[in-house]
């Protein structure tokens, strides 16, 4: 009788566990709509004596954030999963935010694959309030014609008129589509960007390692035959270090270049690529593989490899399997990202291995007699905000948005509270000197303390924090200000040649055919670098080029030229 | 129950087996909503899926994207693909476990079998994420442990990059897959052996019979039907190439032979977005396997008069 009892019992219990589990998902499938009050409720106090002080000097003329700063959270995904500086703590500058406008912003990474990621919540209908997307990424077209965000000129008009004026022009007329704009783009730079601030680098640089240099006798790097030489006296001297690191390949997701560090080889082998590729004549714009110089850095790469100089692992390799590499050491001239060089891996080198092992830039290299040129143009945005028809209170969104693009929450994300984390030093904001040396010097616990440049990520263009960055990196670390200074010398602006964007929407015919030709070359590289000859690397080259005429690259190249036209037209260049 | 003779009205055994029933009950419903109700989205293969519009609302394109589906050639290469590598793993992979279940029975020092057998079973634990992380630090060319000793052994050339060559990956694919699941499939053969009556054996002996043909008249017709069963499953599943290992294990060089069927559609469904097209490969993967299962469970009926169904 008892364990009948019990048996029914467990049954039920099971039974009600398995109900449980349902409901539950249910209400988790709902948008949450009892988050944010849930999360800002300890908050309130704080809150009540903001709204109190706003309210206290309220007048027609303030902006339209400041009329009500209650506490609201709302949702955003951003695209990029690297980004864990960027979630929203106790940092400064959150909490600045949090205590201004009373916004809090509950950022969410994926998982694994933001591409996989992002699709799947569009394919769900399951957005957050808000997201920071790429502005150029296929997903855009279809949030925008899938009808899935708002339009934020339609926002502005609605609930914060006064903020349409603080919008450049020029970036509305280039940003909208359909005539309207429907998101916000960040670092979207005016044409004095080239002039001030700090020095634009366009390409990965390439670095030797210091005591190799002098060991070979620091010899001149200008062209690429004297790096080759370079690295065969590397390779003799040194047998157990690799001659060449590169960063990772993978052509959808870098591009065409297939590696980053790609990018300094390319525009020496081929200074007029982006002109070249424009073929006003047949109304096309060519893709960058059919280019000789294009080509010949790939082949100077096989060169390499045929000389024992290249790894081939490095075809194979994750960027986590590099970059351990290059905090070791391991390579006698290496490419990375200049900022982090210079911040991350030559300090840990440094203290990890010594001063003799970190690395010393590259000067650009000239091929077949060729000086090199980098297409540097200001940069067109990087990352759109938009605010999805989820979202449950756009008006608060919207007003926040105006506060962040104000010059209040410009200097409010990038330099917190005046005379608490910085000074005004010759009209220009300056970081006080141990936040500032704690940027420099351990930034985890500067990016956990302080999160300057991380909380509403809508960095607008301003000559006052162009100036005040091009300052700090001059005097703070001289010799990335000079490495920036050395290789923007081979810049050019590319902003009139109308290559912003040419890529076909995915969901497209001619983006389907475009993904093709990606896979296809992401195949191909690897054969190029590693052909035992060059009439094996000249047959798998036009194997490739009969492969992608086959599945129909013209049609992707007219596609091209028809958004270089468009991109030109926006920037009312035609 | 099934001791009873008598023959009961259907209300009657209902209630008579009530808490089974409640039992099931919750696994029935997450077989409803998981895996039932899920399968309504097949659709969208016949559409041209926009999310705004829903799942009705999209627009009908009939069998276009199958037709698309024929004419790539990457489609066709995925298929070739995924029955190569299926085929070698089952060639390869379905006796391993049965071998050894057959000689860990005969085991006669106890605490060894259950060394062994515990040992031979961790595998199927460690998650396919770590496995391939390992094969990629071991077998570096330049500091990688096995591929050293592979190379004093004489079997490989030295600087073979053996995650790096698209020659390489049919073995080590179906090495690896062998290593990880020998040890737990052999415990349902385990489980199979167990099961034979001892009095079969001690009359074997009796006759004569050695250890070999004690294996093979006795113990192999008896778990016979297990082997059937097993084998009809796994045919099914000839197109379903793991997911896990083939997306780990592939790389810019190793992508033409590693692109399999599971992971064509889902680059093309999620990653670039193409959800129709995605599901249209999954729709079309399920079908074959189906109709594979179903020859499979039709021949064995025929000739060994087993079957699942």
């Amino acid at each position: 009788m008892i364990r009948k009892g019990i048996q029914t019992g467990a049954a039920a219990v099971l039974f009600a566990a398995m109900l449980a589990g349902c409901s539950s998902n249910n209400n988790n499938a709902a948008p949450s709509v009892s988050g944010p009050a849930s999360t800002s409720a300890p908050s309130a106090s704080e809150s009540a004596s903001a709204s109190a002080s706003a309210s206290g000097s309220a007048d027609a003329s303030q902006p339209a954030w400041k009329t009500d700063t209650s506490p609201f959270t709302f949702t955003q995904y951003f695209y990029g999963n690297w980004a864990s500086n960027y979630l929203w703590k106790e940092q400064f500058a959150m909490e600045l935010v949090k205590k201004k406008t009373g916004i809090t912003i509950d950022r969410k990474l994926a998982t694994g694959s933001d591409d996989d990621y992002l699709n799947t919540m569009i394919a769900a209908g399951d957005l957050p309030d808000t997201i920071m997307l790429d502005w150029n990424n296929p997903a855009v077209t279809k949030l925008i014609q899938n009808g899935m965000v708002y339009s934020i000129d339609e926002l502005i008009e609605k609930y914060a008129p006064e903020f349409k004026s603080q919008l450049d022009p020029n970036m509305v007329k280039y940003h909208s589509v359909d005539g309207k704009l429907w998101y916000l783009p960040n670092l979207y730079e005016t044409e004095d960007r080239l002039t001030s601030g700090v020095p634009i680098v366009p390409i990965r640089p390439w670095f030797i390692r210091s005591d190799i240099y002098q060991a070979i006798g620091s010899p001149k790097i200008e062209t690429t035959d004297d790096l080759m030489n370079a690295l065969k006296s590397a390779k003799e001297k040194f047998p157990d270090v690799s001659p060449v690191g590169l960063e990772f390949f993978d052509v959808a997701q870098n591009g065409f270049h297939g590696s980053n560090s790609m990018d300094y080889l390319i525009y020496s082998f081929s200074p007029h690529l982006l002109e070249e590729q424009v073929k006003d004549d047949q109304q096309i714009v060519e893709y960058p593989m059919r280019n000789k110089g294009f080509i010949d850095a790939f082949r100077y790469l096989n060169q390499l490899f045929r000389g024992g100089l290249l790894d081939s692992q490095l075809l194979i390799y994750k960027q986590e399997q590099y970059e351990e590499k290059l905090y070791g050491g391991q390579y006698a001239v290496a490419s990375q990202f200049m900022t982090n060089m210079y911040t991350m891996f030559n300090p840990k080198i440094q203290t990890a291995l010594g001063k003799d092992k970190t690395y010393t830039v590259l000067d650009g290299l000239k091929a077949n007699g060729q000086d090199p040129r980098y297409p540097a143009s200001r940069l067109m945005g990087w990352q759109g905000f938009f605010i999805t028809k989820n979202a449950k209170n756009p008006e608060r969104i919207i007003k926040f948005a105006e506060y962040a693009w104000s010059d209040e929450g410009q200097l409010d994300m990038r330099y917190g509270t005046e005379g608490e984390t910085y000074d005004m030093v010759d009209g220009l904001p300056k970081l006080k000197d141990d936040i500032l040396n704690m940027k420099l010097n351990d930034n985890a616990t500067f990016n956990s303390k302080y999160g300057f440049d991380d909380s509403t990520l809508l960095w607008r263009a301003g000559k006052q924090w162009d100036d005040a960055a091009a300052r700090d990196l001059k005097e703070s670390q001289p010799e990335q200000y000079d490495a920036s200074v050395l290789l923007s010398k081979y810049d050019y602006d590319s902003y009139s040649l109308g290559m912003e964007n040419l890529e076909p929407d995915g969901s497209s015919k001619e983006g389907t055919i475009n993904t093709k030709v990606k896979d296809l070359w992401n195949k191909t590289i690897p054969k190029l670098v590693m052909a035992k000859s060059d009439d094996e690397f000249n047959s798998a080259y036009d194997a490739f080029v009969k492969q992608i005429n086959q599945v129909g690259a013209e049609k992707v190249e007219k596609v091209m030229y028809q958004r270089h036209m468009a991109d030109l037209q926006k920037k009312g260049l035609k | 129950m099934s001791s009873i003779p008598v023959k009961r009205s259907l209300t009657k055994r209902i209630w008579l087996q009530r808490y089974l029933m409640i039992l099931t009950l919750p696994a029935i419903l997450w077989m409803i909503l998981f895996n039932y109700i899920p399968m309504y989205g097949i659709i969208i293969a016949f559409q041209e899926y926009t999310p705004f519009k829903g799942f009705i609302h999209s627009d009908w394109t009939g069998l276009a994207n199958f037709k698309e589906l024929f004419n790539d050639p990457t489609f066709r290469e995925s298929l070739s693909n995924t029955f190569k590598i299926s085929v070698a793993k089952l060639v390869f992979g379905f006796p391993a476990p049965i071998l050894l279940a057959l000689l860990l029975n005969e085991l006669v020092f106890k605490r060894f079998k259950r060394v062994v057998q515990s040992l031979t079973y961790l595998p199927y634990f460690v998650s396919w994420v770590l496995v391939v992380g390992l094969m990629y630090t071991l077998l570096d060319p330049d500091t990688g442990v096995l591929a050293k000793l592979l190379v004093k052994l004489g079997l490989i050339g030295d600087e073979t990059m053996l995650m790096g060559s698209a020659h390489s990956f049919l073995a080590l694919v179906v090495i690896t897959e062998v290593w990880k699941n020998i040890g737990w499939n052999s415990i349902i053969y385990l489980a199979a052996i167990a099961g034979i009556d001892p009095q079969m054996y001690e009359a074997a002996v009796m006759d004569g019979a050695n250890r070999f043909q004690r294996v093979w008249h006795i113990m192999l017709p008896a778990i016979k039907p297990t082997i059937i069963i097993l084998l009809i499953l796994s045919i099914g599943g000839l197109v379903n190439s793991n997911f896990d290992q083939m997306y780990l294990m592939q790389n810019s060089m190793t992508q033409d032979a590693a692109n399999v069927l599971s992971v064509y559609s889902y680059k093309m469904g999620l990653v670039s977005g193409r959800f129709s097209y995605g599901t249209a490969v999954g729709l079309f993967q399920s079908l074959v396997a189906f109709v594979l299962m179903y020859l499979a469970n039709y021949s064995s009926r025929k000739i060994t008069k087993e079957s699942l169904f």
